[in-house]
């Protein structure tokens, strides 16, 4: 076996054991508090007496919620670990149509926090996964949406760069404390170590090496948050193993 | 008792405030440490249950912050990571008890049961140690 087989997969185990200790670590911690939140509404109803009515609507209501959480968080980590186990094909990529997709998910997000998306005209020629795509779209809109302040005027751009595209997503919010800014994009099979860093964006920086680009954020001269992911330029290929450790 | 719980998971704060009041307790919850330090400021709180996870904080520093304050304030860590390792550094840093996520009403009733008798004791007792069950 050649030295570079040899080391890729090295690099390839290191990945696989790091994802398997995020999942045991990371993943179990961030469902436990949703199972517990049911757990404990269960028992809270199970010990009402029948006078007691008026917390019956909140528990119901923690426990839709709480289920829901579970739900989300089993469907975005599987979905993650399917594309990492399977590779799928690049292919030539609508942008346009995954962007209105991935704003009609978060169509009730925007609308509640009024913010303002403001799209390009046109895209360029680039080569993903378009289901990978749109989850990198909604994580980085949501993202915005949700931390930009009220009434968020969120800005999504191009521009070429050597050897491909550079796609972002920039608001006018508070912006990231720079004490977190390092961790943003924490890698998945790393997540186990990291200590309150959101899945979302590992997500997306997984997502984003799988299709050969990667991630970053940037602070604007004048506030906000400025996030990107870059894609190479259109190569009909199927994607590379995944970022080295 | 007023116990203030510290979470930002919103639906297990919400849901744990509601079972202290089932267990005859008031509750207040704050979703970060500088919430808490709020509200610690300006209500009175007899005791503390704080995740040692918060988004981008560390309850554990927090955890040494509230020991470090004068006055009997029982701080129990709440955390799903619960181990050897998180327990023990949680009691260095003056922790009154641990409870591994997820818990139990039965746990809490527990939890109550002991705060209530070392209020109970520390009141009796000025002198007795401030913090740390036995």
């Amino acid at each position: 076996m050649s030295k570079s087989s040899d080391q890729q997969l090295r690099q390839e185990n290191l990945r696989l054991k790091g994802d398997l200790l995020s999942v045991a670590r990371r993943f179990r911690h961030d469902l436990l508090s949703p199972v517990g939140s049911i757990q404990i509404a269960a028992e809270v109803l199970a010990q009402m007496r029948p006078e007691d009515t008026a917390e019956i609507p909140n528990m119901a209501e923690i426990l839709k919620h709480s289920g829901g959480e579970i739900s989300q968080m089993v469907d975005r980590v599987s979905f993650l670990l399917l594309a990492s186990a399977q590779p799928a094909p690049l292919v030539k990529i609508d942008m346009a149509t995954i962007l209105t997709e991935a704003l009609r998910e978060l169509e009730e997000n925007i609308g509640r926090g009024t913010a303002r998306v403001q799209l390009p005209a046109t895209w360029p020629e680039v080569y993903g996964v378009a289901a990978w795509l749109h989850v990198v779209w909604v994580n980085l809109l949501n993202n915005a949406v949700r931390h930009g302040g009220s009434a968020p005027k969120i800005v999504v751009a191009w521009r070429a760069e050597p050897g491909g595209f550079r796609f972002s997503v920039t608001d006018d919010g508070p912006g990231v404390p720079a004490a977190r800014q390092a961790a943003l994009f924490t890698p998945f099979d790393r997540l186990h170590t990291a200590v309150g860093v959101g899945l979302g964006l590992s997500i997306v920086e997984r997502l984003i090496a799988l299709q050969g680009g990667r991630c970053g954020h940037e602070r604007p001269a004048n506030g906000g948050a400025h996030f990107y992911f870059t894609l190479p330029a259109a190569t009909r290929k199927t994607p590379d193993s995944p970022h080295p450790p | 008792m007023m116990i203030l719980i510290v979470d930002d998971q919103p639906n297990i704060a919400r849901v744990t405030g509601v079972a202290l009041q089932t267990l005859g307790c008031q509750a207040l919850v704050a979703s970060s440490i500088r919430a808490a330090k709020h509200l610690l400021a300006t209500e009175k709180i007899d005791a503390v249950l704080l995740d040692v996870h918060l988004a981008g904080e560390s309850g554990l520093d927090f955890l040494s912050e509230l020991s470090a304050s004068p006055g009997p304030l029982p701080v129990v860590i709440s955390t799903a990571l619960a181990g050897p390792e998180i327990a023990g550094e949680a009691r260095r840093r003056g922790a009154f008890d641990c409870l591994a996520k997820p818990y139990s009403l039965d746990d809490l009733r527990t939890q109550i049961a002991a705060i209530a008798d070392f209020l109970h004791r520390t009141a009796a007792t000025p002198t007795a140690p401030q913090r740390v069950a036995p």
